[in-house]
């Protein structure tokens, strides 16, 4: 019931001041208009009934509007209560809010955070750790950007052997071979899947199939299933298909067959054929998709997960404590509000200015600065220098250290509680009467300085308020702009000041106890809506609010990507790819065949033997070694041993191996005894030449009876005897 | 030709094959691809894994008049392909044929006998017929040898000749059974089957000879395309410069694996030939042909992994790899 009156008292109350405005529209304290030395500035936007405004921007339902349980901190909680709403009669732009505040405080803010939860932190890791992250990410660049490259290297290759194929088609048959190895190098399915319909469409259903079952390969390359190498067949990727992907092979076999028809069946395949292929390779790939899509939306799933486990900057900004419905209040209203992202040392020119200058997004108007801006001491310095210049600055929550050119702070004592009133004397430049806020901090005034006087509805003893007669000063009088000024209260709450305003240089200071006007739930409390508005009206069209998000710069790589919340969520992408390497495994370049060390083989040592012999001209020595030992093998194998005679192993030879025994006693008796050595056959006189014909034709025929014994053990044969003799047979 | 059909009638042997032969497979099929290729077969493989046993019931299923011989050291060339004896009756010589002699012949442990008697079947393997004192009979057709033998290692063999070697169209390994193999041949023995009484199992004749013919005279229509025969020339002809080999396979090896792979083709229903006959023929039809230099050997390498090697070395026809 008080609600609803005091909804009544404050329609009425911002009715009649509309009419007033209506009534007086050039008394609207304007300092925009003009500027001594500069241009004319932007008009600030003219007065409007914000109510209506507020509705609009709560048409579209922020979360706590719609949903019932949505949890509130305590400082939301205490809103609830200013709020024109009951169980029974909900505020109709917030339905929900209502059964959101009968569940009580439920959540805690930390800063920006509603939920507070244990971010995983990367370590500082000093000098050399600050280093080896740089390292890293230009590491990751210059990949990033040699594959670029490479894409766009493969990218133009493809072009030329499209282009190729194009004059091909014009001009004289194409050399197949260069066709064959520009269709090799693809490797794109979708781009070998547009070139099958091409060719296709081209009537050649030949080089169609060929690429829609390369198509086919190179997905199944790509995610792992087979392996693509020259030596590999259809029927290996069969296989492999069978042995990793079962329920794809038996889809598979019958294109294979397709395409080895059309390769090896020596019948061009038709469009029907062409059709049947490219059908079951389509298929294959789309439920090659729907296979990885289990493990994507895991993937997605395990993201949102660790994304659900931080509050996202989105939800903060619709959340009660937000700002993003004061943002488009602010726009319907008129204003060119945003956000300051840019550092506040790079606060420029007010917009008109700028404007000048042709650079319009420079300049600012109005800045509101919230608590968690971070301030830095060169920050304090350029906003006295931008205030001074003629900005209006907007302190929302004094509850930092103020330089001494914003003489206000928090006062000690006890939170105040009660309805905001607009101090006497500038009552009529306001329309909020009605305004509240929760409970809070008084404001306590350093350095107190008297309220301009009005005459009529506006202030007349400040040059500031008068329309045509703001901006810098043009008589001179600097000094006193320059001077230490003071505030003096602009709103009020049980006799304590809530806001001060001040004037330093040309610009205007507005000091607020908190920035509980700058919130999404302020707005539905009857008249908070006008009072913002009016607020910022005065001083132009541009206003930025400077938050936490302001002139953010992160010292290092490893703090930027924890100031990004994106820790956990790289670690489980690094964890992720690490589990798909240990399980698929990776090529880091080429692969070769590993070195193999081979250690000398037996025949090679038999191999030098062999050449020590000859140099020493001992090669018949050789013969007669190896003609002994033959010739105890035999004896053994046959079981002659014991004095048999060389006719007798002769005999049991040929008769194992079926020779004439002549053939067997004339290649024993050579292996028994050896004749003289060729070197000391031709005598002295003979020439060199002759002398070398005959050691050559000696080694030869040493060589034919070495063969022959060989031969004589292999025929005869025994345990474990293996020789084989080339040639023979 | 009609693939399909021809592929059912593989199939009909298969089956009546395995109501006696568990297991196998491979070497089951690969062995009636060189029947069907007009080729010899040559398994090696410990004793009981089942070899004997195959031969007969490969005898049964098709048809073929059969004999065998148990090589011995001691086995002569006469006791193989036959010979003049003197009749009494007509008071001449006159030829006694020799087991050879038959359509199916089985060589049992060929390698215990010694080179000599092991190399009496060399013309009856290549020109199918046999030569004695100067008469020379030709043979029955079909005429196939299915040669077993024991590893080399065991006691008391002597190596094929290489010559001999060359003449078998493939060389199949008979390995052990798995668990779940040998396991059914128990269940088999239980049931009461005797392999040294295969009348009682009830084989059924699914082709006669002469039927057998005329699937080998098909053959000739099953398409090889021109890429093919460059793979094939470029496998074998790998084999004479491998680093581990010291002699490679002839081009009778090329001719044999370019037949088995018709049949291949065939046995699989297609009138084509495509890689994958190639490449998974090529160690039966190589790994007898090839010597492994003694460095080789020492080394534990065998000419099966030499073959594979090339397998991996030799670009297959119409591959999209680059």
């Amino acid at each position: 019931m008080k609600g609803r009156v005091a909804l009544v008292a404050s329609m009425v109350v911002a009715i009649a001041a509309a009419a007033a405005r209506a009534d007086e529209p050039v008394s609207t304290p304007n300092r925009t208009t003009s500027s001594v030395d500069g241009p004319p500035r932007p008009p600030a936007p003219p007065a409007r009934d914000a109510g209506p405004l507020v509705s609009e921007v709560y048409a579209r339902g922020p979360s706590f509007c719609k949903d019932a349980e949505f949890p509130l901190a305590p400082e939301e909680v205490a809103w609830c209560d200013l709020v024109p709403q009951s169980a029974k009669a909900p505020d109709p732009r917030c339905p929900r809010l209502v059964e959101a505040c009968a569940h009580g405080a439920r959540a805690q803010l930390a800063g920006r955070q509603r939920v507070t939860m244990k971010q995983l932190e990367l370590p500082f890791l000093g000098g050399i750790g600050t280093f080896v992250g740089y390292a890293l990410i230009a590491l990751i660049v210059v990949g990033a950007v040699v594959l670029v490259m490479r894409l766009l290297g493969q990218l133009r290759a493809a072009e030329v052997g499209r282009a190729a194929d194009e004059r091909d088609d014009d001009g004289p048959k194409p050399d197949f071979a260069a066709r064959e190895a520009a269709r090799r190098v693809e490797t794109d399915v979708e781009r070998l899947l547009a070139r099958a319909r091409a060719a296709a469409a081209a009537g050649d259903f030949s080089r169609g199939v060929a690429d829609a079952y390369a198509a086919l390969l190179r997905k199944l390359e790509g995610t792992g299933v087979v392996r693509v190498e020259p030596n590999r067949t259809n029927g290996d990727h069969l296989r492999d298909v069978a042995r990793r992907l079962p329920a794809a092979e038996p889809d598979m076999r019958p294109i294979v067959r397709a395409v080895e028809r059309a390769q090896f069946g020596g019948v061009a395949p038709d469009e029907a054929g062409f059709r049947f292929v490219l059908d079951g390779v389509v298929r294959l790939l789309a439920e090659r998709l729907s296979s990885a899509l289990p493990a994507l939306l895991v993937m997605v799933g395990l993201a949102l997960g660790v994304a659900g486990c931080s509050s996202m900057r989105e939800a903060w900004d619709d959340s009660p404590s937000g700002q993003a419905a004061v943002l488009q209040l602010l726009r319907k209203y008129g204003f060119e509000a945003h956000e300051r992202l840019s550092p506040l040392a790079k606060l420029g020119a007010k917009s008109g200015d700028a404007a000048a200058a042709g650079d319009r997004s420079r300049g600012v108007d109005v800045l509101v600065l919230e608590p968690d801006v971070e301030m830095q001491k060169e920050d304090w310095t350029t906003l006295d220098t931008w205030v001074a210049d003629g900005g209006t600055l907007v302190v929302a929550g004094a509850g930092r250290e103020l330089p001494d050119w914003i003489p206000a702070k928090l006062a000690a004592g006890a939170k105040v509680s009660a309805p905001l009133e607009v101090s006497a004397g500038l009552a009529p430049w306001f329309t909020g009467h009605g305004a509240s806020v929760p409970p809070g901090p008084a404001l306590e005034i350093t350095r107190a300085a008297a309220p301009p006087a009005t005459s009529g509805d506006a202030p007349q003893d400040d040059r500031r308020y008068q329309a045509g007669d703001v901006g810098d000063d043009d008589d001179g009088d600097d000094d006193d702009d320059d001077a230490p000024t003071g505030l003096w209260p602009l709103l009020e709450r049980a006799g304590k000041p809530y806001a001060a305003e001040g004037f330093h240089g040309d610009g205007r200071v507005v000091v607020l106890a908190d920035d509980r006007l700058f919130t999404n739930v302020a707005l539905l409390v009857p008249d908070d809506a006008a009072l913002l508005t009016d607020l910022l009206r005065r001083d132009g069209q541009r206003v930025e609010i400077a938050d936490d998000l302001t002139g953010l710069v992160s010292p290092n790589p490893l703090a930027s990507v924890s100031r990004g919340r994106l820790a956990a969520p790289l670690l489980q992408l690094a964890l992720v790819v690490s589990l798909f390497f240990a399980a698929r495994g990776a090529h880091f370049g080429r692969p070769r065949d590993p070195v193999v060390s081979r250690r000398r083989a037996f025949a090679e040592h038999a191999r030098a033997l062999g050449v020590q012999y000859a140099r020493g001209r001992a090669a018949r020595y050789a013969l007669w070694l190896y003609g002994g030992f033959a010739l105890d093998r035999l004896r053994e194998r046959l079981h002659l041993a014991g004095g048999k005679s060389l006719s007798a192993v002769a005999e049991a030879v040929a008769s194992r191996a079926g020779r004439p025994i002549g053939d067997v006693m004339r290649v024993l008796v050579d292996a028994r005894d050896p004749e003289a050595p060729a070197s000391t056959g031709p005598g002295v006189g003979s020439s060199r030449s002759v002398r070398e014909d005959a050691i050559a034709a000696q080694k030869l025929s040493d060589l034919a009876t070495l063969r022959e014994i060989a031969t004589l053990l292999s025929q005869t044969g025994g345990a474990g005897e293996r020789t084989r003799v080339q040639g023979q047979g | 030709m009609n693939a399909p059909g021809f592929r059912d009638k593989v199939e009909r042997i298969e089956a009546e094959i395995a109501r006696a032969v568990v297991g196998q497979r491979e070497v089951v099929q690969h062995t009636l691809v060189a029947i069907l290729a007009r080729g010899h077969v040559l398994l090696e493989g410990a004793p009981g894994l089942g070899k004997t046993l195959l031969v007969r019931t490969l005898a049964r299923v098709l048809g073929c008049e059969t004999k065998r011989i148990q090589f011995t050291p001691d086995l002569m060339p006469s006791d193989v392909t036959g010979g003049n004896v003197f009749s009494q009756a007509r008071g001449a010589f006159e030829f006694l044929p020799g087991p050879a002699f038959t359509q199916l012949l089985l060589a049992d442990e060929i390698n215990r006998a010694p080179a000599k008697t092991q190399s009496a079947l060399l013309e009856a393997m290549q020109e199918r017929s046999i030569t004695v004192d100067g008469v020379t009979r030709a043979l029955p057709d079909p005429f196939f040898v299915i040669a077993t033998q024991n590893p080399l290692e065991s006691q008391g063999t002597y190596p094929l000749p290489e010559a001999q070697l060359d003449r078998f169209f493939f060389k199949l390994d008979v390995r052990p059974p798995s668990v779940e193999v040998e396991r059914q041949i128990l269940a088999s023995h239980l049931a009461g089957f005797d392999a040294a009484a295969l009348d009682r199992v009830g084989l059924q004749r699914v082709v006669a000879p002469a039927e057998l013919l005329a699937m080998q005279a098909e053959l000739r229509q099953v398409r090889v395309d021109d890429g093919l025969l460059s793979y094939i020339a470029d496998i074998v002809g790998r084999t004479r410069g491998h680093r581990a080999l010291y002699f490679g396979a002839s081009p009778r090896a090329s001719i044999a694996l370019l037949a088995g792979a018709q049949a291949r083709a065939a046995v699989e229903g297609r009138d084509f030939v495509i890689p994958d006959d190639v490449k998974s023929l090529a160690p039966a039809v190589l790994r007898h042909r090839v010597g492994l230099q003694p460095d080789a050997e020492i080394e534990g390498l065998s000419a099966d992994d030499c073959v594979e090697e090339i397998l991996r070395e030799v670009r297959v026809p119409e591959t999209i790899a680059a």
